[in-house]
């Protein structure tokens, strides 16, 4: 007979003899447990009846087909008989029509105690695995399922805070209400010593319960329900701590709790203190998986995440797409030299290298190239780390590209400030030499003035010595020739120290060069034939008499470079970003010697000259963010040719005087 | 003749200037010393002035002042020159009329001494 109570086997003696393991239509599976022995009549072969108990449906008749032993998990868990209804039986039920010979369904609900229990941890652990446990809603749901299994009048879950003292949270359960307490501190001092007390017991396994309550059996205050008759008191114990407690109390029912009740409340605790435990370990789990995400997502450096074996992108961060250009879908699943991101294969072929060797790398210096094709400086850092038993290639990379540009910056205006601070001094120097130079030279002229004048007199007054006095008249001219010499040096010299003043206006490079032209024509002698050529150039922002100055410098330079009567060509044109005048001649062309010292103040190769047109220029056209360059052939000629820009380089400071 | 009155330290520079001025036809008075410039002003009443721009004891831009708010002297041309380099922009800044850079070609001073007078 079937016990729809127990969901047991009862022999007719009345005596539980084996569980009910499955009901299907074509029979039924007994486990008789190791401890009992299967009773005379289960053998093979064997004849049976089968009645679910109370009295309700008939007996089922039916053979038993298979006994052997079964195991639960490693141990044998006892024998098992499986019992085929007979053919007769089976078609007198089917025909009989709604009902199965045996439904378990039917045998679970005639056991509501049994089924609950199944029902609670089935719920318990759906519950437990959906959403954290660790809070107000899982411990009513613990109390309820309490409540349905016990039949206890009130449930109550404790939840232990950290410290032996404290509660974090308790939560009670009485007929459809529940009350939920968040405390994060010790409990009363009063009630601390039962509590402790409590606590030490429940870490020993123990569980407290009374069926019925005196007023003056000593209870602990904290878990004291006014007018309990009966109550419950079960750890929820994890593998290392006591996690809470859950109390059941009656106040109607003196003896509310038999053994069953306390067996499933065990269960039920032991079941609500794995699912905590599971609830914790997956939050911490959770938080520190959300900090590596954050670091990863939020960092600094553009992260990524490579298969070492094929090398591609499992997965990347938002830094490393910004910096980059690319999008999510263009990377994940390529590899960087799929989409080229190393501007240098030889690097990437060396940071793989040193990483294989070493298995991390530190701050590799190389270039990437972005989405847009543009290259940025970056450091690479990188470790070989395993995911998931995959191998894989963690790889930061910081872009240092301002950093880098930054330090070029500065260095450029340390090796400017340096020259300007030469200058400045230079430029006192040269000042004050000037004008120290220039007041003898002003007598010098002033005496050479009236000397020729009182000489033309002397002449006049005395033609017999006209010749003489023509004689020394020509000595007074060659000295005023010297001193116009010295006063022109000490001009350039001046030129040279004095820092460009700012007065740019847009003018085209031609119009500029064209004014230059004409200078250079009333100065240059007629020594050499100029070929002009000036096609127009878009407004550009120049510095007018300086820039004029350049172009002076190099006709000059190209004059003296030319044969008597040679040809000298300059020409202006439009280039990208701005206009070019290029200066030719055909003339001896540039020593190679003298290349390395051209732009050098004070050097020259030519007797008279002063060293400082081409660094007089090289200044000027820089201050102007352009550029100056040149081609020569020995025998054949030289070219300058002096870049200017359109939009004047912004990091080119207009100096003061 | 028109009276110029030369102002300079440099005494070889004022000695070769005024004969120099001579030669050109001016009647020319020098002065070495800068307090000396007011007084020798107020006694000649010259047509012109030709001032060094640096000179010990004198503030060029208060003398400028000093002689063109006074009635007696407003009238006076006032024509810088120095030795410096890139001074060109000091006799407009200070109010002066005109500007010669030493050493100078003795027929340039001449045209513009003449310029200024007939300003």
């Amino acid at each position: 007979v079937v016990d729809p109570l127990e969901g047991t086997l009862v022999s007719d003696a009345g005596v539980a003899v084996g569980r009910v393991q499955e009901i299907a239509p074509g029979g039924i599976r007994i486990l008789f447990p190791s401890e009992a022995d299967p009773p005379a009549g289960i053998v093979p072969g064997a004849p049976v009846e089968v009645a679910v108990g109370g009295g309700k449906g008939d007996p089922v008749a039916g053979q038993v087909v298979w006994i052997g032993s079964t195991t639960d998990g490693s141990s044998v868990a006892g024998v098992e008989a499986r019992i085929q209804w007979d053919e007769e039986a089976s078609c007198r039920q089917q025909q009989a029509g709604t009902e199965p010979v045996l439904d378990l369904a039917a045998v679970r609900h005639r056991t509501p105690r049994y089924s609950t229990l199944a029902r609670a941890l089935d719920e318990l652990f759906v519950r437990g695995s959906g959403e954290s446990f660790d809070g107000p809603e899982g411990l009513v749901f613990l109390c309820r399922w309490a409540r349905a299994l016990t039949g206890a009048e009130i449930a109550e879950a404790w939840c232990f805070g950290e410290r032996d003292r404290s509660w974090r949270l308790r939560a009670v359960v009485s007929g459809d209400s529940s009350e939920i307490w968040e405390e994060d501190g010790p409990t009363l001092p009063s009630d601390a010593i039962d509590f402790l007390r409590f606590r030490e017991a429940m870490r020993c396994g123990g569980q407290l319960f009374r069926n019925d309550l005196d007023p003056g059996v000593p209870w602990p205050a904290w878990a004291r329900t006014p007018g309990a008759r009966a109550a419950l008191l079960v750890p929820v114990c994890g593998r290392e701590m006591d996690l809470g407690v859950l109390c059941l109390f009656d106040r109607h029912r003196p003896f509310a709790f038999g053994p069953q009740s306390q067996r499933d409340a065990v269960i039920l605790a032991r079941q609500a203190a794995l699912l905590l435990e599971q609830s914790r370990t997956l939050e911490s789990l959770r938080s520190s998986e959300e900090k590596f995400r954050r670091i990863f997502d939020e960092g600094i450096d553009g992260i990524t995440l490579n298969d070492e074996a094929v090398g591609t992108y499992l997965d990347v961060n938002g830094e490393f797409l910004k910096l980059t250009g690319y999008r999510r879908e263009e990377v994940i699943g390529r590899t960087p030299a799929g989409i080229g991101i190393w501007a240098r294969r030889e690097h990437f072929r060396e940071a793989l290298r040193a990483l294989r060797a070493r298995g991390s790398l530190r701050n590799f210096e190389t270039e990437f190239r972005m989405k847009d094709g543009t290259l940025r400086c970056g450091l690479y850092s990188a470790a070989r780390i395993e995911v998931g038993g995959r191998p894989c290639i963690l790889s930061f990379v910081r872009d240092v590209t301002a950093l880098r540009e930054a330090e070029r910056e500065l260095e450029k205006s340390r090796q400017q400030l340096a020259v300007t601070e030469k200058l400045s001094a230079l430029g006192r120097v040269v000042a004050g030499v000037a004008h120290e130079i220039r007041t003898p030279s002003t007598y010098v002229a002033n005496h050479l003035f009236l000397i020729r004048h009182r000489l033309e007199a002397l002449r006049a007054a005395l033609p017999d010595l006209g010749s003489e006095i023509v004689q020394v008249l020509q000595s007074v001219e060659v000295a005023v020739e010297g001193i116009g010499r010295i006063d022109r040096l000490v001009k350039e010299l001046r030129r040279f120290v004095r820092q460009p003043v700012s007065g740019r206006a847009k003018a085209s490079l031609d119009e500029v060069v064209r004014g230059a032209v004409e200078l250079f024509r009333t100065v240059g002698q007629g020594r050499i034939e100029l070929e002009v050529d000036l096609a127009p150039t878009p407004p550009l922002p120049v510095d007018r008499e300086p820039v004029q100055q350049v172009v002076l410098n190099l006709l000059h330079n190209a004059m003296e470079a030319s044969p008597s009567g040679g040809r000298v060509r300059i020409a202006t044109r439009a280039v990208a970003g701005g206009g070019e005048v290029a200066v030719q001649d055909w003339g001896a062309g540039i020593p190679p010697e003298a290349e390395a010292r051209l732009f050098d103040p004070f050097f020259t190769t030519k007797a008279e000259g002063t060293g400082l047109g081409l660094s007089i220029a090289r200044r000027i056209v820089e201050a102007h963010g352009g550029s100056i360059r040149y081609e020569t052939r020995l025998g054949e000629g030289t070219c300058f040719v002096v870049f200017l820009p359109a939009e004047a380089d912004p990091t080119s400071k207009q100096e003061a005087p | 003749v028109t009276k110029i009155v030369i102002a300079d330290d440099e005494d070889a520079v004022l000695s070769s200037t005024r004969a120099l001025l001579e030669v050109l036809g001016y009647a020319a008075i020098p002065v070495s010393r800068g307090e000396e410039i007011l007084p020798v002003l107020r006694r000649e009443r010259p047509e012109a002035l030709l001032q060094d721009v640096r000179m010990p004891g004198v503030d060029l831009a208060e003398l400028v002042r000093t002689l063109r708010a006074d009635p007696d002297l407003a009238g006076i041309a006032i024509l810088v020159f120095t030795a410096d380099v890139d001074a060109e922009d000091i006799w407009k800044s200070v109010g002066a009329d005109g500007f010669v850079e030493k050493p100078f070609d003795p027929p340039e001073l001449g045209r513009i001494l003449r310029e200024v007078l007939r300003r």
